[in-house]
C-alpha cells in the first residue's frame, strides 16, 4: 500500500468514510487506528520499534517537563535523543560507517571484511525520527507542553504515525498538528476543496510527469557511457525535475490527504527552481527539512551570531547532516558539502533587479543544483564523475546523436512521442508554477483559473498517467 | 467545494469521452506508411506480408517491390502473433483491402507465447470493435488484469496522438509500404555468440496455433495463395535445442493446415534453410534473430526467387 499511491488513496476513501461518520472527540482515535493499520500492511514489525519509539519519547517528554532542574531536563533530553538517533544510525548508517572505516583500514595495508547488518529499514524512520527530535527539543526549551494522559499519548502517536505523511514527510512540527488534532478535527469545505486540488496537483507531478521520467533517467545513469554526451545533459535536467516532481507531489498529495481529514499543513516545496539564489532555493525546497535544521542544528550551533569562519563551519555542518540524512553514502555527503561550500559564499538574498538579471541568476542556480543532483543520483563519486565527463567529452548536436539521446525513452520508434510529451507536461508545469510565483490575477480570474488547472491536471492524469512505476523517491531516505 | 467537484466531475467526463473518440475513430487520421491503416488505404496489394520484427527488419521493400509482380505491402507489429495475425487479416479483409498473396511470418517463439498485444500501435490502427475482440482473446487467454485494460483502452497511444502533427511525421519517413528504410549494421561474431539466448517455452501456445488455422481458413475463404516465411536467424539459434523444438512443432503444425488446404489458391512453406542463404556470416545480422539491411537484401532477393520458382 505504502509503494502504490491509488491504493493509498483508496485506504484514505475508507478512511474518510468512517472518519466524518465518528463524533469530533473520537476523530483523533480513527486516526490513530488508520496509521496503525498502514504501518501494520507496510511493515508489521516495524511497527513494535516505531511505535516504541513514540512511547519512549512521549514519556521522556513528559520527564523533561517534570525535570527540576536544567540538569535533570537535559538527562532527559538526550535520554529521548539519544536512543532515537541510535536506532536511526543501526538501521540507516551502521553499513556505511563500519565500511568506509574497514575501508580505512584495508587502505592501511590490514586485512579482514566489515561485518554487515542486513537490516529493513524502518518505513518513515528518517521523517519520524526527526519529528520525535524536534518534540522533546521543543519541551526541553519551553516552546511547548509535553503531551499528558491516554489522550496526549494517542495523539502524539497518531502525529508521529500520521499515514499521510509517514512514507514522505513533510516533517510536520508538533504544536500546530497536535493542537488541531486536540481541537477535534472538523469538516471544513474550503479547506476539503484545497486538498482535493492539491491530490490532483501532485497526482499529476508524481504520475504525469516523474514517472515519466523514470525510465529514461534509470536507463542513461545506469550506463553514461552507452549514450551521447547530450543524453547524459537531458538526463540530468530530466532527474532535477523528475526528483522535484516526484518529491513535492508526494509531498502535495500527503498535505492534500491531511487537509481531507480536517487538518491543515504547511507547503513542502514552494515553486524552487523559480530560486535566484541558493539561499532562496533552501527556503523553498523540502522546508520542513531545512527549517527543521535551521531549527534544531543550525541556531543551537550559534546561528548566525558567531564569527564569520565558525558561521561557515555551522552551515557546512547543516548541509553534511542534510546530506547524510537523505542517505548513508559519500555521494549524498559530497552534494551535502556542495550545498554547504555554495551556501557559504551566498547572498542572504539577492537584491531586486531587471527582468533578464532575474532570469540568468535563476538559470544559474537551477544548473547549479543540478549538477549537485548528479552527485545525488549517482551509485558512487566515481560514477557522478564518469557521467559528467560523459556529459562534456561527448556531448554534440549532430542528428544522430539527437537520435539516440531520445531513444532511451521508450528505446522504439515512439521515443519522439514521449519525449515531446514529457517536454509539453514540464512546459505545463512551468507555466502553472510561474503563475503562482509571478502571477498577478484578480480574485475572481483566480477562481477560474485554478478550475482550469484542476481540469487540465485530472485529464492529464487519467489520460497520461504512468501507473506502473511504484514507491517514492523520497520514500527511501 | 461544489466548484471543484464540478470540475473534477467535467474532466474525468471529458476523459470518458476522449477514450471513446480515440478508441473508435484515431484510426481514422491520416495514414503513414506503415500499419494496417495504411495498408487498407491503398485499397488493393497483390503481396502482403504480416509478422513481426522478423519481417520488418529481414524483408527489403525496394527488393520485393523490383522482385516480385505487383505491389507489395509489409505489414509488421513488433511480437506480432499468429492469433492477432489472423485477426488483423480478417480485419483488412473486412474493410475492403483486396489481396492476391498472403505471406505469415513463421516465428516459432511468439506462436509459444500468451497471446498478447505487444505493439500499440494495432490499437492506433483498429477501431473498437478489433479492440474489444482482442482484449478478450487477451483476457481469455493470459490472465490480463485492470491494469493491462486500463492501459490498454485508456492510456495507450496517448502520446503519440498528442504529439501526432511531428511524431507521425517523423516515424513514416523511416517506411515504405511499411518497409523499413533504415540500414542496420550487421554484428560481429563476438558479439552474436555474447549475446543472452531466448530461453526455453512450453510448447506452442493453443490460441496461437489456432491463429494459424485461421490465416489459412481466411486465405481459402477469400481464395488467397497462402505462403509461411521463416526468416533466417543466426546460426547459434539453429543450434539451440529450445529453438529446435518449438520449429519443429511449428513445423508439424503447418504441416497438418497443408494437409487440411482445400484452397483455390496455393499453400507455399519456405524456411531459411530452404534457401541458399548464409546464416554463419555475422555481418547478415544485427542480433540473434533480426537480420541486418545486407541481410535483409541478400535474404528478399533469395526469398523472391524461390516463390517465383514455386509459382
Amino acid at each position: 500500500m505504502t509503494s502504490n499511491i491509488m491504493l493509498t488513496l483508496a485506504f484514505l476513501a475508507g478512511v474518510l468514510a468512517v472518519y466524518y461518520l465518528t463524533p469530533k472527540a473520537g476523530r483523533q482515535w480513527i486516526l490513530l487506528a488508520a496509521s496503525l493499520l498502514f504501518y501494520l500492511s507496510a511493515d508489521p514489525r516495524m511497527l513494535l520499534l516505531s511505535g516504541g519509539s513514540a512511547l519512549w519519547s512521549f514519556a521522556a517528554g513528559i520527564g523533561t517537563e517534570r525535570a527540576g532542574t536544567k540538569g535533570q531536563k537535559k538527562a532527559w533530553l538526550l535520554a529521548a535523543v539519544l536512543p532515537a538517533l541510535l536506532v536511526l544510525f543501526v538501521f540507516k548508517y551502521f553499513n556505511f560507517f563500519v565500511g568506509s572505516v574497514w575501508s580505512l583500514v584495508g587502505a592501511a595495508g590490514l586485512s579482514g571484511s566489515a561485518p554487515v547488518l542486513s537490516l529493513a529499514l524502518p518505513l518513515g524512520i528518517s521523517y519520524y525520527t526527526f519529528k520525535m527530535i524536534s518534540y522533546n527539543a521543543d519541551v526541553f526549551l519551553g516552546k511547548r507542553e509535553a503531551e499528558k494522559g491516554i489522550s496526549g499519548c494517542g495523539a502524539y502517536l497518531t502525529y508521529v504515525l500520521f499515514f499521510p505523511q509517514i512514507v514522505s514527510g513533510p516533517i510536520e512540527r508538533s504544536e500546530g498538528f497536535l493542537a488541531q488534532l486536540h481541537e477535534g478535527p472538523c469538516y471544513d469545505a474550503a479547506l476539503f476543496a484545497e486538498g482535493m486540488q492539491r491530490i490532483v496537483l501532485g497526482l499529476f507531478k508524481k504520475l504525469v510527469i516523474a514517472n515519466r521520467l523514470s525510465a529514461y533517467v534509470d536507463t542513461v545513469f545506469g550506463a553514461p557511457e552507452s549514450y551521447p554526451g547530450l543524453a547524459c545533459v537531458m538526463a540530468a535536467f530530466f532527474y532535477s525535475f523528475q526528483l522535484y516532481c516526484d518529491f513535492s507531489g508526494y509531498s502535495d498529495i500527503a498535505v492534500g490527504m491531511g487537509n481531507l481529514l480536517g487538518i491543515r499543513s504547511r507547503k513542502n516545496f514552494d515553486c524552487p527552481y523559480f530560486s535566484r539564489g541558493i539561499k532562496e532555493f533552501w527556503s523553498r525546497w523540502h522546508i520542513s527539512l531545512s527549517s527543521w535544521l535551521k531549527s534544531y542544528v543550525y541556531i543551537p550551533l550559534g546561528g548566525n551570531r558567531v564569527s564569520a569562519v565558525r558561521r561557515c563551519v555551522n552551515v557546512l555542518a547543516v548541509f553534511l547532516i542534510s546530506g547524510l540524512w537523505h542517505g548513508a553514502g559519500w555521494t549524498f555527503l559530497i552534494w551535502g558539502a556542495i550545498h554547504g561550500v555554495w551556501n557559504m559564499f551566498a547572498r542572504k538574498k539577492e537584491p531586486d533587479c531587471g527582468p533578464v538579471r532575474k532570469i540568468w541568476q535563476t538559470l544559474v542556480t537551477f544548473l547549479g543544483v543540478t549538477l549537485g543532483w548528479v552527485f545525488f543520483r549517482a551509485e558512487s563519486f566515481g560514477a557522478a564523475l564518469t557521467f559528467l565527463k560523459r556529459a562534456v567529452t561527448g556531448f554534440s548536436l549532430s542528428y544522430l546523436d539527437i537520435q539516440n539521446s531520445i531513444l532511451p525513452f521508450t528505446g522504439d520508434n515512439t521515443c519522439a512521442a514521449y519525449f515531446l510529451t514529457a517536454c509539453g507536461f514540464l512546459f505545463l508545469l512551468f507555466l502553472y508554477e510561474r503563475g503562482r510565483v509571478y502571477g498577478k490575477t484578480r480574485e475572481k480570474g483566480e477562481a477560474y483559473l485554478s478550475v482550469f488547472w484542476l481540469v487540465l491536471m485530472t485529464l492529464s492524469v487519467v489520460l497520461f498517467g504512468v501507473f506502473g512505476v511504484s514507491g517514492f523517491l523520497y520514500a527511501n531516505f | 467545494m461544489k466548484r471543484i467537484l464540478t470540475a473534477v466531475g467535467s474532466a474525468l467526463l471529458a476523459a470518458l469521452l476522449l477514450i471513446f473518440v480515440k478508441n473508435e475513430y484515431a484510426r481514422l487520421l491520416p495514414v503513414s506508411t506503415y500499419g494496417m491503416q495504411a495498408a487498407v488505404a491503398q485499397g488493393e496489394t497483390e503481396n502482403l506480408f504480416i509478422g513481426s520484427s522478423m519481417f520488418r527488419q529481414g524483408l527489403s521493400i525496394d527488393v520485393l517491390e523490383e522482385e516480385l509482380p505487383g505491389t507489395s505491402y509489409i505489414l509488421s507489429y513488433n511480437g506480432n502473433q499468429p492469433a492477432l495475425m489472423a485477426m488483423e487479416l480478417a480485419y483488412m479483409l473486412e474493410q475492403g483491402l483486396q489481396v492476391t498473396n498472403i505471406y505469415i511470418d513463421l516465428y516459432p517463439y511468439t506462436a509459444a507465447a500468451a497471446p498478447w498485444i505487444s505493439d500499440t500501435k494495432i490499437l492506433l490502427d483498429t477501431d473498437l470493435d478489433f479492440k474489444i475482440r482482442a482484449w478478450r482473446l487477451m483476457a481469455e487467454n493470459s490472465g490480463a488484469d485492470f491494469s493491462d485494460f486500463f492501459e490498454f483502452f485508456v492510456t495507450a497511444n496517448n502520446e503519440q496522438l498528442l504529439t501526432y502533427p511531428i511524431n507521425n511525421r517523423l516515424v513514416s519517413s523511416q517506411f515504405r509500404n511499411g518497409g523499413t528504410l533504415l540500414a542496420q549494421e550487421g554484428s560481429t561474431r563476438e558479439e552474436l555468440y555474447a549475446l543472452g539466448m531466448l530461453g526455453s517455452r512450453d510448447g506452442l501456445n493453443e490460441a496461437q496455433v489456432e491463429g494459424y488455422r485461421q490465416l489459412a481458413a481466411l486465405a481459402q475463404e477469400y481464395g488467397l495463395n497462402l505462403y509461411f516465411l521463416e526468416t533466417p536467424k543466426y546460426e547459434r539459434m539453429y543450434a539451440d535445442e529450445d529453438y529446435m523444438e518449438l520449429y519443429e512443432l511449428c513445423l508439424a503444425e503447418i504441416g497438418d493446415i497443408e494437409e487440411n488446404w482445400e484452397g483455390k489458391g496455393s499453400f507455399t512453406l519456405i524456411c531459411a534453410e530452404d534457401l541458399d542463404f548464409d546464416s554463419s556470416d555475422p555481418g547478415n545480422f544485427q542480433d540473434l534473430i533480426h537480420l541486418s539491411a545486407a541481410g535483409r537484401t541478400e535474404y528478399t532477393r533469395l526469398l523472391c526467387g524461390a516463390v517465383k520458382s514455386e509459382r
